[in-house]
């Protein structure tokens, strides 16, 4: 793995929503980089533009950016069908990001098809195996499925197309902590077979903790701070809103007890 | 525990479908005082199940028995429905995780709970109105007096949350349900939200029903602590000896947590025993 090479670069990236007038930075000059191999977070709060960013690295959004390159292809105005193939998304609620009326096997052979895909079924058999989905499950609706076995499927369906980077929308706070454990496993497991690149945006600070080295704090569209996992959790944030998003994670959060030993 | 506000035995609630019966909750028992009673599981566990019942708003399919369900004098097993009509959101308050699909989409959120507190109260409109707009100022919204003439779909999802226990505190009732009410929020709204919901407790007497999946959230806000797997009550604790627990359920969950402090490679993950 090497470690000094950005896949994902962004400078100055900004979003605005509404017409003249009524206009709103939703995400407002924003600038980071990820290594290849690396899991990088963004944690703010509901409204503060951490999912917006996302969004405007697929194209969902429209947006303006002074760089915008992801596996060194610069996506400012077009993404070649490349893109797509290279970045794949993984959404919060998979009960809203599976097609209702559509099969297990069939979420898995529809990027494909779009994407011209060669040996989509072996491939989509694989797929299943890496997510840890038995066989017996292909001919279900996701209605007829569980939380975690949809959020497998949502992760199998991203894994077709052999993505570089994942972006991760808060993949498991729809789903009980042992499931979430589970899918957390998992995440990590991929990472470490075929070398994925997770940009990953949450409001959990313990599935931050776990799961990134680096993370962006974000309010109001802005980043606070960009810092590492390891000063975030001993108390190496430099900034107010860091330290009072801490603070407010911990009221409720682990048992103070744990909390202590580990900064003792 | 002074005294006892609602009492649950043996609450066993069963669907029969074509596939045979599938019991929800299989014999639940506990009672209820002046405190924050804490009910934890996964989904499917019959937590929220639970929570419904009380106020016997079980889908028509369920069939509902127990020993018995007493909310002070009355007997809700057999009350009329009429009875029950008064009771909901009067004496017992429920709060829903997700405010999108509670509130009126199409009725102003500050008339949402005037009407709940005309309803309950027989008050004339300009004091249920008066009402409303403090109960928004309670409940931390800023700029109460604008926020009454917006509608639900120009609020955030914690400002609905926040409209919705607005709505079940503005008539004062005895016991509030709040099934994963907070979940939805961020860090530093949940917080608000909670101080609001232990100061009703600690001063009004309120009896709270904390159904949540947060085992952390709820070690540290509610007094007692119910643990159900598949139905059942496998465990009853002080919240703040959630750490003593020994049922290996509750061991398996408190373990799949990722912690902040003490990182670790992988998290364990559940294995579960056929026989709980």
């Amino acid at each position: 793995m090497n470690t000094a090479t950005p896949i994902i670069e962004i400078e100055d990236l900004t979003v605005t929503f509404g017409v003249d007038g009524d206009e709103r930075r939703a995400v407002d000059g924003v600038s980071f980089s990820v290594n290849r191999g690396e899991t990088f977070g963004l944690v703010g709060e509901s409204g503060s533009g951490k999912s917006t960013i996302l969004r405007a690295i697929t194209g969902l959004v429209a947006n303006e950016a002074k760089v915008m390159r992801l596996a060194g292809a610069d996506i400012r105005k077009t993404r070649g069908k490349d893109f797509y193939r290279k970045v794949q998304m993984v959404f919060q609620d998979p009960y809203e990001a599976l097609h209702p009326r559509h099969t297990v096997w069939r979420q898995l052979m529809e990027p494909a098809r779009i994407q011209n895909i060669q040996g989509a079924e072996a491939r989509g058999h694989a797929a299943l195996d890496a997510v840890g989905l038995s066989r017996s499950l292909l001919w279900r609706y996701p209605h007829q499925l569980s939380g975690g076995q949809r959020q497998r499927v949502a992760i199998a369906r991203a894994l077709m197309s052999d993505p570089e980077i994942l972006l991760l929308d808060e993949p498991t706070s729809a789903l009980d902590v042992s499931v979430q454990a589970e899918i957390l496993n998992l995440l990590c497991d991929l990472q470490d077979e075929r070398g994925l690149t997770y940009l990953m945006v949450t409001h959990d600070l313990g599935v931050v903790a776990h799961m990134c080295k680096r993370t962006a704090v974000m309010q109001a569209g802005v980043i606070v701070e960009t810092l590492g996992v390891d000063a975030l959790v001993h108390g190496g944030a430099t900034q107010e809103y860091t330290r009072k998003l801490i603070a407010a994670s911990e009221a409720y959060g682990e048992d103070p007890h744990d909390a202590a030993q580990a900064r003792a | 525990m002074t005294d006892t506000l609602l009492s649950v035995r043996d609450l066993k609630i069963s669907f029969h479908g074509a596939s045979g019966t599938f019991d929800a909750v299989r014999g639940v028992s506990f009672d209820l005082g002046r405190e924050k009673l804490g009910i934890v599981g996964e989904s499917g566990s019959g937590k929220s199940m639970t929570g419904r019942a009380i106020m016997r708003l079980t889908p028509p399919a369920a069939m509902v028995r127990a020993e018995r369900i007493q909310l002070g004098e009355v007997n809700i097993l057999s009350a009329s429905e009429a009875t029950m009509n008064d009771i909901r959101g009067r004496r017992i308050g429920l709060i829903m995780q997700d405010p999108k699909y509670s509130l009126n989409p199409v009725v102003t959120v500050g008339e949402q709970i005037a009407e709940a507190y005309r309803i309950h109260t027989r008050s004339s409109s300009a004091q249920a109105r008066e009402r409303a707009v403090a109960m928004l100022g309670a409940v931390q919204i800023r700029e109460p007096e604008r926020v009454y003439r917006m509608y639900p779909h120009e609020m955030s999802g914690g400002m609905g949350q926040r409209i919705m226990i607005a709505m079940m505190l503005v008539s004062e009732p005895e016991i509030l349900i709040a099934d994963e009410a907070t979940s939805a929020l961020d860090v530093t709204v949940r917080l608000e939200i909670l101080n609001l919901l232990n100061d009703m407790v600690q001063k009004r007497g309120l009896g709270l029903i904390f159904i949540s999946h947060d085992l952390n959230l709820v070690r540290r806000f509610c007094d007692r602590v119910l643990i159900m797997y598949r139905g059942r009550v496998v465990e009853t604790l002080k919240a703040s000896d959630l750490d003593q627990a020994t049922h290996p359920y509750t061991r398996g969950l408190l373990d799949a947590m990722p912690r902040i402090h003490t990182p670790r490679k992988r998290l364990p993950v559940l294995t579960r025993d056929a026989a709980w």
